[in-house]
């Protein structure tokens, strides 16, 4: 790893300041889990780092009537470990559990889980000049390349999958997402705009541009609602989504299905919402040909790479059980 | 974890029983120094410009900007070499002896080929001037899998590779002519064709295993000191000092003598720690430099320049009748032994197996790819050739609706009797009744399964080998004894040679240290791998304490007026609370002295210290195996796969310490799980994709499923007190057995491991409709 200075930050504005315009020089610090390992793999080597851990108030946790207000240095661990959390918004509590080790929950923040990096393994080679690093090409997208874990829908330019599992389940959660733009002003946009497709930018994965400093989460309560994270991995730790389904639903009484919120996590660069998949349960009552068209129809338009035609059906899989238990409150048989 | 079930021996006070481990204070508390934890003032750091890709030729590499940047000391090529510099490797476990170019010259064969070193004031710049060295490199076409590698049209990867006939009726036989082969063996006995024409059934079928990564969590570090007389001192972390000391005075021409190598604690070798790696680029760079050189690899230089274990592509072909009578066996074994020769290729014998079988056909060929060349990993070869062999057998009795473990026990030989490939006829083995034990500790005869649940078995066998060593045992003025030699600890070894001193002696387990000599001080010792250490070594522990013993009774002899005979020896609390041994005349307690007393007299006698030495060289062993059952749990929907119980077997000799003896056990087998579940190296394109553990999956003990152990002890000839080595056999069968459970659990059979979710899902959803 590179040498660098190391500023602590007094506030949010001091820490913009500090930031300054280069993104190469410089990066914000929170938990550092994923910045230490771009550090060590030297796919980043900014000369200073600044410290958000010293600004005082960004790690409060509010649950009200209202809904669930969350600092950006709230970690994972805070999220696992709160029962109200666990009870209203149940996709939150399971995504942050299925973070990486209770090591890495311990110091990890909610911040930096959302703005973390992708896992492709092309761009986390020191040695690879990819598009998400001012390249020319997507070295997962040519046909010999092992890009098991690279996106089957909304892929191009860049077919990186977005690795947060909490980003999931917050855009499943209807959550906002609060940000210090560069001015110093507050800027306040649903999660699901936070993230961006590499259409819009290969070089980043939402919309902050350096000096931005994403400060606050907030969830908005929703009577009746029941949500979800089903996250599958190939090993039971240490481990990223080969793909993931988070679901918000309200159901009546009679299982009718009055709102429902589908997104899908590890199969695009950004969570990726289904909306016809949404618009087909709307209105119903499960059964099982009802889960099968709307797993169909959530997948639709996917065209996996050379070596990922595998998530294809796992989602479905997956999107089947997530709503059935958002739905329901029961697992699948 | 339940305890194995450990016969009590009370024949013995300390032997059998499980002692705390003698290093378990330092582990657990970070005291224990390993090879990345030696520092020396002015030392500089050194690093390796390593190849980014699989296979090309060197045009130019031009290292001048590298050398002006400030705190480079020296930029280091093959040419600035003088490029007749070689490292030699001597490679125990194959018996074969490696020499290589230290740094590459025009062309690179694998991704991490080390180019050129570079030696900087810290790590930081050393990394950093590799950015500074320009190399032009031209790109040619890569080899990833040894099946790539035979074909006609595949590239050439090394000149002095053979080009073979092609073995009729294999898989292969259509290409005519393999290409790439860097060493093969052949084998042939019985007549094969005979015997398929017996058979009711022809059973075959293509098992491909991958290339796997030993995974040590410490990666390989080293710091040398070559002094202005020309003597070096390198401090490693290793599984033999020894032959550290011969690598680098063969590969540097520095006469052995002058040359001592200090083990560090070790972070985990499993057979990738004996020869060099790092070592004479340090001693190399201190002798140019005139300051200490310290080298550590990163996970990543480990991954891409390590030297994992061969993946293999077997074929093998049983003749087999309805009775369950087999009748012939071949197999073709295609090793990815790297850029190098020096895979397990001989494993291919694994078909012979702990059977009666007769008629034996195999070829078995190294095959070169663009990737490091391979070393010893946990039994080398064992895990590859018996999962084709033992999933092979699986499939024979499944075809003739034969119960897999008594298919097995109506073929395996016992004592007296002599496979194809026995020298003798076999003595002191207990392969049924191992089998049979992991079948009963299964439940093997009522097991039920649930939907989607199955069962499966496979064996493993593994003799373990002998190596020369010496041990050194001394009684202080304390009356404290000392165990000494120059042998590496991996397994808990330190703590089996405290108990085999202490029985002997009749000392309580605690007033044992063992201390680790350097080459400098330590007579030579055995490397540890081979499963030799307790055996070999052991012995030579054992003597050494034997011969103490018998000078401490003579002076006890001497002193109390009293014949060895009449002298008992007795245990006692002193006033510090401490129980400590005391040498008696029988019937009269007073006539007495402790071991402190005798260990202060002998300082004032003619006798001197009272001091023991052992030596061993090599004696004989015997087989065993380990026998593994596992149930395994499957998701239809999306290929998942869950371990639900793994039953291990073993037959152990004797088993000096219960606990070490299940460690071992369950580590085995949770490497052998992971083979055929989750492990393997992805090269795409001579490139190495999955190098970080993040990304090369390894169980951790939330994947594990519940392991459940049982030894028995069928005594060797010529281990201390009957032990047979227990390392390696433990590995082996695993990755078999986990196969056949999941050919239980969904009715099919997936050859190609690891057996990922994607990998089932596929074979359960052949048109990829879920």
């Amino acid at each position: 790893m590179k040498a660098f200075q190391f500023i602590d930050a007094r506030d949010l504005r001091s820490a913009s300041a500090a930031l300054g315009r280069d993104a190469a020089r410089t990066r914000l610090l929170a938990g550092g889990v994923d910045l230490l390992s771009e550090l060590k793999e030297r796919i980043i080597e900014p000369e200073t780092l600044v410290n958000l851990k010293t600004v005082p108030g960004l790690n409060a946790l509010r649950l009200d009537a209202k809904g669930l207000t969350l600092g950006t240095l709230v970690t994972l661990d805070q999220i696992e470990f709160h029962q109200g959390i666990w009870k209203s918004y149940t996709a939150l509590a399971e995504a942050a559990q299925s973070v990486g080790s209770p090591q890495i929950r311990n110091v990890g923040t909610l911040g930096g889980n959302l703005c973390q990096r992708p896992r492709c393994w092309y761009y986390r080679d020191e040695s690879i000049n990819c598009i998400k690093k001012g390249g020319s090409k997507c070295f997962a997208a040519e046909e010999e390349a092992d890009n098991k874990f690279n996106a089957i829908l909304g892929g191009g330019p860049s077919y990186i999958v977005h690795p947060s599992d909490c980003a999931t389940a917050l855009v499943a959660l209807g959550a906002m997402v609060k940000y210090q733009d560069a001015r110093g002003g507050m800027q306040t946009v649903p999660a699901e705009e936070f993230f961006l497709l590499p259409t819009e930018n290969p070089a980043r994965e939402n919309v902050l541009r350096h000096g931005e400093i994403l400060t606050e989460v907030m969830v908005p309560a929703l009577a009746g609602a029941r949500s979800t994270y089903v996250k599958f991995k190939e090993k039971d730790s240490f481990d990223w989504a080969v793909s993931a389904v988070a679901v918000r639903a309200v159901a009546a009484p009679d299982g009718t299905v009055r709102d429902i919120r589908i997104v899908l996590g590890g199969v695009a660069p950004r969570p990726w919402r289904c909306p016809r998949a949404e618009g087909m349960l709307k209105g119903k009552r499960l059964s099982a040909a009802l889960l099968n068209e709307a797993a169909e129809a959530a997948l639709e338009g996917s065209k996996p790479l050379s070596k990922n035609a595998y998530k294809v059906p796992l989602t479905r899989v997956l999107v089947r059980r997530a709503v059935n238990q958002a739905v329901t409150g029961k697992q699948m048989a | 974890m339940p305890a194995p079930e450990a016969s009590a021996h009370p024949e013995y006070a300390v032997l059998g029983k499980s002692a705390p481990r003698v290093d378990a204070v330092d582990k657990v508390t970070g005291a224990a120094r390993y090879g990345a934890d030696v520092n020396l003032p002015g030392q500089l750091w050194a690093t390796f410009l390593h190849s980014p890709h699989g296979h090309a030729r060197i045009l130019r590499i031009d290292t001048s900007k590298a050398e002006k940047l400030p705190g480079v000391i020296r930029v280091v090529t093959q040419d600035s070499l003088g490029g007749g510099a070689t490292q030699e490797t001597l490679d125990t476990v194959h018996g074969m002896r490696l020499s290589q170019s230290l740094l590459a010259t025009d062309v690179v064969r694998y991704q991490g080929e080390k180019i050129a070193m570079v030696c900087a004031v810290s790590p930081e710049i050393a990394r950093d001037a590799l950015r500074h060295i320009e190399v032009e490199y031209e790109l040619l076409p890569t080899v990833d899998t040894e099946e790539q590698g035979i074909h006609p049209d595949a590239p050439t990867i090394r000149e002095e590779a053979k080009t073979v006939d092609a073995i009729e009726g294999s898989p292969w036989a259509d290409l005519g002519q393999w290409k790439n082969v860097a060493q093969e063996a052949h084998f042939s006995v019985g007549d094969v064709e005979a015997g398929f024409a017996e058979a009711d059934y022809i059973v075959e079928g293509v098992y491909r295993i991958p290339r796997v990564h030993q995974t040590y969590l410490e990666p390989h570090a080293c710091l040398a000191r070559v002094e202005a007389s020309g003597n070096v001192t390198v401090w490693t972390s290793t599984q033999s000092i020894f032959a550290i000391r011969s690598g680098i005075a063969s590969s540097l021409g520095i006469p052995q003598n002058n040359i001592n190598v200090i083990g560090q604690t070790i972070g985990g070798g499993f057979g990738a720690k004996f020869g060099t790696l790092v070592h004479p680029y340090a001693v190399l760079l201190s002798q140019m430099t005139g300051r200490p050189v310290k080298i550590v690899y990163t996970r990543e230089q480990e991954m891409v320049d390590g030297r994992p274990a061969p993946g293999a592509t077997i074929w093998v072909k049983t003749g087999v009748k309805k009775d369950g009578t087999v009748t012939a066996r071949q197999a073709v074994g295609l090793w990815d032994c790297g850029c190098v020769p020096g895979a397990s290729i001989h494993a291919t014998s694994r078909i012979i197996g702990v059977y009666d079988f007769k008629n034996i056909k195999y070829d078995a060929y190294g095959i070169h790819t663009n990737k490091p060349g391979t070393s010893a990993y946990r039994a080398p070869g064992a895990p590859q050739g018996s999962y084709a062999s033992e999933a092979n057998l699986n499939q024979c009795a499944a075809q003739i609706g034969m119960d897999p473990v008594q298919f097995r026990l109506m073929h395996m030989v016992e004592d007296g009797e002599q496979r194809v490939n026995d020298r003798k006829p076999l003595t002191r083995v207990a392969f049924k009744e191992t089998l049979e034990a992991a079948a009963e500790l299964a439940g093997w005869a009522n097991r039920s399964s649930a939907v989607n649940e199955g069962w499966g078995v496979a064996v493993g066998e593994w003799t373990n080998g002998a190596g020369p060593g010496s041990a050194v045992c001394s009684l202080g003025e304390d009356g404290m004894l000392k165990v000494f030699s120059g042998a590496m600890d991996i397994t808990g070894t330190d703590t089996g040679f405290a108990q085999i001193a202490a029985e002997v002696m009749g000392m309580p387990f605690d007033t044992v240290r063992v201390i680790r000599g350097d080459t400098d001080s330590a007579p030579f010792a055995t490397g540890s791998g081979g499963s030799v250490v307790l055996f070999s070594m052991g012995n030579a522990v054992k003597r050494a304490a034997e011969s103490l013993r018998e000078k401490t009774l003579a002076l006890a002899s001497q002193h109390l007026e009293t014949p060895i005979a009449d002298l008992e020896q007795v245990n006692e609390t002193n006033e510090q609370g401490r129980v400590i041994a005391r040498i008696r005349k029988r019937g009269d307690p007073e006539t007495s002295a402790s071991l402190a007393e005798l260990g202060q007299m002998a300082l004032r006698t003619t006798g001197g210290p009272l001091v023991g030495t052992g030596t061993f060289a090599s004696e004989p062993s015997h087989p065993v195996i380990a026998a593994h059952i596992v149930k395994v749990r499957v998701d239809p929907d999306t290929g998942v796969l869950e371990p639900l119980e793994l039953h291990a077997a073993l037959d152990v000799g004797f088993a000096v310490n219960p606990y070490e003896v299940e460690g071992q056990m369950e580590g085995g087998a949770v490497q052998g799980l992971a083979w055929g579940w989750m492990e393997e190296m992805q090269i795409q394109g001579g490139r190495n994709v999955n190098n970080h553990l993040s990304d090369y999956r390894l169980p951790t003990s939330m994947d594990t499923p519940i392991i459940r152990c049982k030894y028995i002890e069928v005594p060797s000839e010529n281990g201390p007190f009957g032990v047979k080595g227990i390392g390696e056999p433990v590995i082996v069968p695993t990755p078999a057995a986990f196969h056949a459970a999941v050919q239980d659990a969904t009715g099919v059979w997936i050859h190609d491991l690891p057996l990922t979710p994607e990998r089932v899902y596929f074979a359960l959803h052949p048109a990829g409709k879920d």
